[in-house]
């Protein structure tokens, strides 16, 4: 299985993908987790 | 009977596999995962402290930086240690049960559902590639100083015209580039362009992409990628991958647009 350059993936390409990707499901805690975007904004 | 104590962080959702994730594998909050079988499918679930993940304690969380950080590259950790053995549905971050009853409930209802999304996804992976357009700042130097106000005016509109045909370029490049990876994928979802201030990185974001392939066709994907890049003057292609099926995890209309 290929896999491509083992540098560490930016944090950015991984909150994309855990904060708006994924399947959605309804916890028990209920939140509304703020975009990558909108970090982006706060940071 | 009081509850095991502790909350439950959910990972991921798979069908039974052979292979042992290794122990020393630790999740987030250092909590190993450990797996939930619910009618012949599993979760991938950590025990996590109430102090850290109820509803309060974890909203101040996600808003410092450095624990969302730290907790997605956890979180992340168990992710690419599921996809080398099998086809994970990825959950978001953050998805938190009270118990373990409060998961099976939770895969109770939506067993067919994940049924029908692992059939889905079953032997492929994610390969993100975004395009970079290289800052203006590295462009051709100016041509030699001005003689006159014309001579000037001259020169800036060759400049802004020279500017626009670039751009022109750069983004039928990035369309041309997607139609190209989207015929060699299974399916392949446009994503907004990065935020510049999180990523730091420079040079506008032309394309930012995701391509669902399967495993046995990746290195043949990554090759295309690979050649795509000689063709990129003044331009920045850059592959990330594999992931697990992140963007390919809900149907393409139900995912409202950040």
């Amino acid at each position: 299985m290929t896999v491509v350059e083992r540098r560490e993936v930016a944090l950015v390409d991984l909150l994309d993908r855990l904060l708006a990707g994924g399947v959605v499901i309804t916890g028990d805690i209920t939140l509304r987790i703020a975009s990558a975007r909108t970090l982006g904004e706060q940071a | 009977m009081t509850a095991q104590a502790g909350l439950r962080y959910v990972y991921a959702v798979c069908r039974p596999f052979e292979a042992a994730l290794q122990s020393q594998l630790t999740g987030v909050a250092g909590a190993p995962p450990g797996l939930l079988r619910h009618h012949g499918l599993v979760a991938v679930v950590s025990k996590v402290p109430e102090g850290d993940f109820a509803e309060e304690p974890l909203r101040d969380h996600l808003e410092d930086l450095d624990w969302l950080a730290a907790t997605a590259r956890a979180h992340q950790g168990v992710i690419d240690a599921l996809t080398t053995v099998t086809t994970p549905l990825p959950l978001g971050l953050a998805t938190v049960f009270r118990d373990d009853s409060g998961v099976r409930v939770m895969m109770e209802a939506r067993e067919a559902d994940f049924r029908h999304t692992l059939d889905r996804l079953e032997g492929r992976v994610e390969w993100g590639v975004k395009l970079y357009a290289d800052p203006p700042e590295q462009e051709s130097p100016p041509a030699g100083k001005p003689a006159s106000g014309r001579d000037y005016l001259r020169q800036r509109r060759n400049r802004t015209h020279e500017y626009e045909e670039k751009r022109r370029a750069a983004e039928e490049f990035a369309r041309t580039l997607h139609e190209r990876l989207s015929r060699r994928a299974e399916d392949s979802r446009l994503h907004p362009p990065q935020n510049a201030a999180l990523s730091g990185v420079p040079g506008q974001n032309l394309l930012n992409a995701a391509y669902l392939v399967a495993r046995a066709d990746s290195e043949e994907f990554v090759e295309l990628v690979d050649r795509t890049k000689d063709e990129a003057t003044g331009m920045r292609v850059e592959l990330t991958g594999p992931w697990a099926a992140y963007s390919f995890s809900e149907p393409a209309q139900s995912r409202e647009s950040p």
